[in-house]
């Protein structure tokens, strides 16, 4: 995983540092009184009330909260995955709610990057073909989307596995296919739901490590919900929520994180 | 950073629809087989009524040529030795098409001019179609309308303006079950026949003197000759007689065929004598090991299969000096064949009579039980693919978050419904031909295998195809419009 495989998989689509601290830092994801109420039968459940938030380009954000709380609601409505009951999301000021189910499409296509707790991957598509669906579902030529799929599966180290099936691969692999799949498109934010949540401690470490020069050398924003203490360790912003509601928000340098480790890791 | 600009996203091309299907189908094989084995049964059941239909369509057409011949002869035999009747004069006349030579027989036969014959032509279809109708009345209505006349006897009795006739119109509205077709033209029909200069009343005597005159003329050739004696002949010098007598229409292909017919009848009347004669059937008795009273003409025929009994026979006809000119053994033997196929041809056209109708050939009542039975195979498919939606809900909330357009999910499903419709209807085609086939050929033997309807059968086979791909393709719409439709994060809530 050097620097040069890095840049081979992201040619034509620079972002060097300089330029990314040079731009003026403006307000990428904009929630305004965020609400969604889930109707089950004759119970309602108010799953948020009220957030308001900004996000900013090149952030790495960390969203954390108990279960119950909302946070995986908030999560999805930022990602464009679910509707609010009210209020409203700006996806660098683009109205979500107006847009059409084809344009919400592209949106995720090319726009965001999603990993899951659970991996999801598509069990009937070896490693390279998941890598090469969003590609597909871009328009890009099946030649040069097979290239890139096989530089991004080398960037996450599993260039050799691109014809194994998820059936046939650890935990941590399914992971790392997950985030090539989600770079596909080169997507200006990357939505990550408890990453490192299934992964033991060196895969997870392997997978910060990915996110974090995705975010420092190619200004990716990335939005985690997360309790995985080293991954805070790693962000500019915590964001607490409970009940519903922003409870908290800090900044990385306002919170003290202890990162335990166990001295005699052999792995 | 560049701005995120918000485009449509494009359609996938239907190859890569097409990929992507293909390979879920693969991964989940046992359960698209079952599938498959579902529409296979009901498109079975389907292609084997519909081969059956087919089958006795083509078996009826085949033996209706077979016994075409031999009927031919028949009515020709009847024709040159009793007069005909005015009825079947305008049945046979109304049954021509332009160019038949029965026109210019019934000209010269009647001393006709062109217009005339061309008048009486379009006469005869018009009286066929009242003729047609008296006959297939209820035999009390009838008699309450025309009292005891028949035939053309009814045109005459309701002659315009007459008695009867005034009679006729107050009773027939009367009856609602008689309803009489194109009243003006029953009009039409009774002031020609009745009032017209001449009338056709007369012109159809005038015709059948003539025919009358041609019978005599004949039976003076042939001399005191039966006629089916004479009719060997056909093809040659008693063809030309008859020709120039004025049956115009016995050409010489016709001659030909009657000569053959009245040849091979003439022939098997005289090996049907040379069977009952008592000498003949001991030996024959001898041979089968069963009583001389045991021995019928009819199994005598069934068994004269190979040239060894077609010898045996010929040799006791001649031990009993019978006159065996022209008779040989293979001669004997095509008899036998000639007559057998003739007692099979009859017996399928009598079974074919109730094919008709419905689709394809088949009746009505069948074609509602392949409907139902299609509709159920529908709700079946149905269900197994909203089974598949339900437990493909997280791949499908997946693909979506890649980036997949709600048409997509929607061609993804309904090309898997599809596909399983199109192999599973290929099998169903299969299956149902060999069993509806093989019990054709059972029943029918020869007669169905000598004509076997590949034409039709290659339609009917796309046909099922095309049924099996659309039932399934439509059954599969409602669970991938479910499918389509979900809200990616509300599909991933439920697991």
């Amino acid at each position: 995983m050097s620097n040069d495989t890095l840049n081979s998989v992201f040619q034509g689509n620079e972002v060097s540092k300089n330029e990314n601290s040079s731009e003026k830092q403006r307000v990428i994801i904009r929630t305004v009184n965020l609400q969604k109420t889930y109707q089950m039968g004759e119970v309602q459940t108010h799953a948020l009330r009220g957030v308001n938030c900004e996000i900013y380009t090149g952030e790495f954000i960390a969203i954390m909260g108990p279960s119950g709380s909302g946070k995986s609601t908030f999560f999805n409505m930022v990602g464009g995955l679910d509707s609010p009951t009210s209020g409203r999301v700006f996806i660098d000021e683009v109205d979500v709610a107006q847009l059409t189910a084809v344009e919400l499409a592209f949106l995720r296509c090319r726009k965001i990057g999603y990993i899951f707790q659970q991996f999801n991957m598509i069990q009937y598509m070896t490693a390279l073909e998941n890598v090469t669906a969003p590609m597909a579902f871009a328009g890009v030529s099946p030649d040069e989307s097979r290239v890139r799929g096989m530089s991004l599966l080398e960037l996450v180290g599993l260039k050799d596995r691109w014809f194994h099936r998820p059936i046939e691969m650890s935990g941590g692999q399914q992971q790392r296919v997950a985030i090539a799949r989600a770079m596909a498109n080169l997507p200006t934010i990357l939505l990550c739901d408890e990453p490192t949540g299934n992964l033991d401690l060196k895969t997870g470490r392997e997978i910060l490590d990915i996110l974090q020069r995705l975010n420092k050398e190619r200004g990716v924003t990335i939005i985690c919900a997360t309790h995985d203490t080293r991954m805070l360790d790693l962000c500019d912003r915590l964001i607490w929520i409970r009940d519903g509601q922003v409870e908290r928000v800090a900044r990385r340098d306002e919170v003290t994180i202890e990162v335990a480790s166990i001295n005699n890791e052999t792995f | 950073m560049k701005t995120i600009d918000v485009k449509d996203q494009p359609k996938l091309s239907l190859n890569r629809t097409f990929e992507i299907c293909l390979n879920g189908i693969k991964y989940r094989f046992f359960r698209s087989t079952v599938t498959m084995l579902v529409i296979a049964v009901a498109i079975a059941f389907m292609m084997n009524t519909l081969c059956e239909g087919i089958s006795k369509k083509a078996v009826q057409t085949a033996s209706r040529e077979a016994i075409r011949q031999q009927l031919a002869a028949t009515r020709w035999m009847n024709r040159l030795s009793s007069p005909i009747t005015p009825e079947n004069l305008l049945m046979e006349l109304a049954n021509t098409k332009d160019d038949d030579p029965l026109i210019g027989e019934v000209q010269t036969m009647g001393g006709l001019d062109k217009q005339q014959t061309d008048n009486y032509r379009q006469f005869s279809k018009d009286a066929v179609i009242y003729l047609n109708f008296f006959d297939d009345l209820n035999y009390g209505y009838r008699r309450v309308l025309v009292s005891d006349a028949n035939g053309v006897g009814i045109f005459t009795r309701l002659t315009p303006g007459s008695e009867n006739k005034k009679r006729f119109d107050d009773k027939i509205k009367t009856i609602k079950a008689a309803r009489l077709p194109q009243d003006e033209l029953f009009e039409s029909v009774l002031k020609r026949w009745n009032l017209d200069q001449p009338s056709y009343n007369e012109i159809t005597e005038q015709i059948i003197a003539g025919y009358n005159r041609g019978i005599e003329n004949i039976e003076k050739t042939s001399q005191g000759k039966p006629i089916d004696e004479s009719l060997s002949d056909a093809s040659g010098a008693f063809g030309e007689t008859i020709r120039k007598i004025g049956f115009t229409s016995f050409t010489p292909d016709v001659g030909n065929m009657v000569a053959e017919q009245a040849l091979k009848q003439k022939d098997t009347r005289r090996i049907d004598e040379a069977m009952s004669l008592s000498g003949v059937r001991q030996k024959i008795a001898v041979r089968v090991n069963k009583q001389p009273g045991e021995v019928k003409t009819s199994n005598v025929w069934n068994s004269l299969r190979s040239s060894g009994d077609a010898a045996f026979l010929l040799n006791a006809m001649k031990l009993e000096n019978l006159d065996v000119t022209g008779l040989s053994t293979e001669r004997i033997v095509e008899l036998a064949k000639y007559r057998r196929d003739i007692e099979i041809n009859g017996k399928a056209a009598q079974a074919c009579v109730d094919a008709g109708g419905g689709l394809m050939g088949l009746g009505i009542r069948m074609t509602w039980l392949i409907i139902v039975s299609l509709l159920v195979c529908a709700v079946g498919i149905s269900n197994a693919m909203l089974m598949s939606v339900t437990e493909r809900f997280r791949e499908i909330a997946t693909l979506k978050c890649l980036g997949a357009l709600d048409g997509f999910i929607m061609a993804l499903f309904v090309m898997e419904a599809g596909m399983l419709g199109l192999i599973g209807g290929a099998i169903g085609a299969v299956i149902g031909s060999i069993i509806g086939f093989g019990r054709m050929a059972v029943s029918f033997g020869t007669v169905f295998t000598g004509a076997f309807p590949w034409l039709a059968w290659g339609e009917g086979f796309f046909f099922s195809l095309i049924v099996g791909i659309i039932l399934a393709a439509l059954a599969g719409v409602y669970p991938s419009y479910i499918a389509a439709r979900l809200a990616p994060m509300e599909a991933m809530r439920i697991e």
